[in-house]
């Protein structure tokens, strides 16, 4: 089997960390294993860490008015559940699986703070603000569809045509797009 | 700037954030590496559409931040007062500035260049540790605030306190329109983003996972 070191250094966020900045990131938080089908956070648990899949895949899915929904899923070197680790008392707003055997490294406040001097935390904080960052992106292009398509100078987008008539209002049409998202 | 000023200026922006080895002191070290620009009542700080190099501490007067409207003029989305940071998504994801900002008053900004900006980023030590942990506070924020809007938007539940900056449409009786999306694109670019609403998008957020549970055991 692979050390947790070696695959942490093939992940693309590690590729210019040191070996001994990522046995040490090691050392302080172990990668921990999840096998097929099991539970890995509860929707409306406490949101304290965050994991950073380092190898296999996880599956998000919110549990809503219609149902249970998959919402996502997370492969190695992809980060789920940060928002709870810069905001107090928060809960998770998805359930997440392991939806094949996979190891994760856990990201905790303790990390953070035993690990501030350590090259692997720089480069993780730095991903942390890339998946921040598209998020934010991801949220206000899918918004900005539908505010651009009720400007009277703009023609209707492709994928706002696409959107059932039923749903012509701006709320229907937002509904539409952000469906499973809460 | 005095010590005591940008010591003061730091407390101040790091009031009621909560991340991991939050210090004063490192927040003026990161300020020691900006150029100070004061810019006098209608003075561009940045541009709409323009490329972003630069992040901007706010440390003294007031920012009226403009966005373009589809199909209108410029509408003002936001007025920063200080102790702000704005201008911070460009450097983070090399977009185009999503606003302009303009100084209401005579204005005092801390600017931190590109270069500062990357080598902040790459800092091993407690002032590149803090920088980046107040960058991931602010977009966390942004995040938080965004969605409880959305959710807000899309008929959740009406638990703002007075003051809030979020306002809730009654989802039974009106449709949103082009105002609520352009609060909502504010909110996750960080120009609206308010401490005092977070207390508050905490409890929707408790009163939304109620709701689910409550809906799912009535199924």
């Amino acid at each position: 089997m692979i050390s947790d070191q070696e695959i942490l250094s093939r992940l693309y966020l590690f590729r210019e960390v040191p070996a001994s900045a990522l046995q040490e990131l090691c050392q302080l938080a172990p990668p921990i294993q999840f096998q097929a089908g099991a539970n890995v956070f509860a929707q409306g648990d406490a949101a304290d860490t965050a994991l950073l899949v380092v190898d296999g895949c996880l599956v998000a899915s919110v549990e809503g008015r219609d149902g249970e929904k998959i919402v996502g899923d997370s492969r190695a070197g992809e980060i789920v559940g940060e928002t709870g680790l810069f905001a107090r008392d928060m809960l998770r707003s998805a359930s997440v699986m392991a939806a094949e055997d996979s190891r994760c490294l856990v990201v905790s406040r303790n990390l953070l703070r035993s690990g501030g001097d350590n090259p692997a935390m720089a480069a993780l904080e730095r991903h942390l603000l890339g998946t921040m960052a598209r998020r934010i992106r991801r949220t206000n292009q899918t918004m900005q569809m539908v505010w651009k398509e009720t400007a009277p100078s703009e023609p209707p987008t492709t994928e706002a045509m696409a959107l059932p008539e039923r749903d012509s209002t701006l709320r229907g049409k937002l509904t539409a797009l952000f469906r499973g998202w809460f | 700037m005095t010590e005591a000023q940008c010591r003061a200026w730091a407390e101040g922006l790091l009031e009621g954030h909560d991340f991991p080895a939050q210090e004063v002191q490192a927040i003026q070290e990161v300020l020691e590496r900006c150029e100070r620009r004061v810019y006098r009542v209608d003075g561009k700080v940045c541009t709409e559409g323009h490329a972003g190099d630069e992040l901007f501490f706010l440390v003294q007067g007031s920012v009226q931040v403009r966005k373009a409207f589809p199909g209108d003029d410029e509408r003002e989305l936001a007025v920063l007062r200080a102790p702000a940071m704005f201008g911070h998504m460009s450097l983070v994801d090399g977009s185009k500035r999503s606003a302009t900002c303009v100084a209401r008053d005579t204005t005092t900004v801390m600017v931190l260049d590109a270069s500062n900006y990357k080598r902040l980023m790459n800092e091993v030590g407690p002032t590149g540790t803090n920088f980046r942990r107040l960058m991931l506070t602010s977009l966390t924020r942004q995040l938080l605030s965004g969605n409880a809007k959305l959710r807000a938007l899309l008929g959740g539940p009406d638990v703002h306190a007075p003051g809030d900056h979020l306002s809730v449409a009654d989802p039974d009786t009106e449709d949103l329109d082009n105002d609520d999306l352009l609060e909502m694109a504010g909110l996750l670019e960080g120009w609206k983003v308010d401490t005092r609403g977070l207390s508050s998008m905490k409890q929707a957020e408790d009163e939304d996972m109620k709701r689910i549970r409550t809906d799912t055991r009535d199924r």
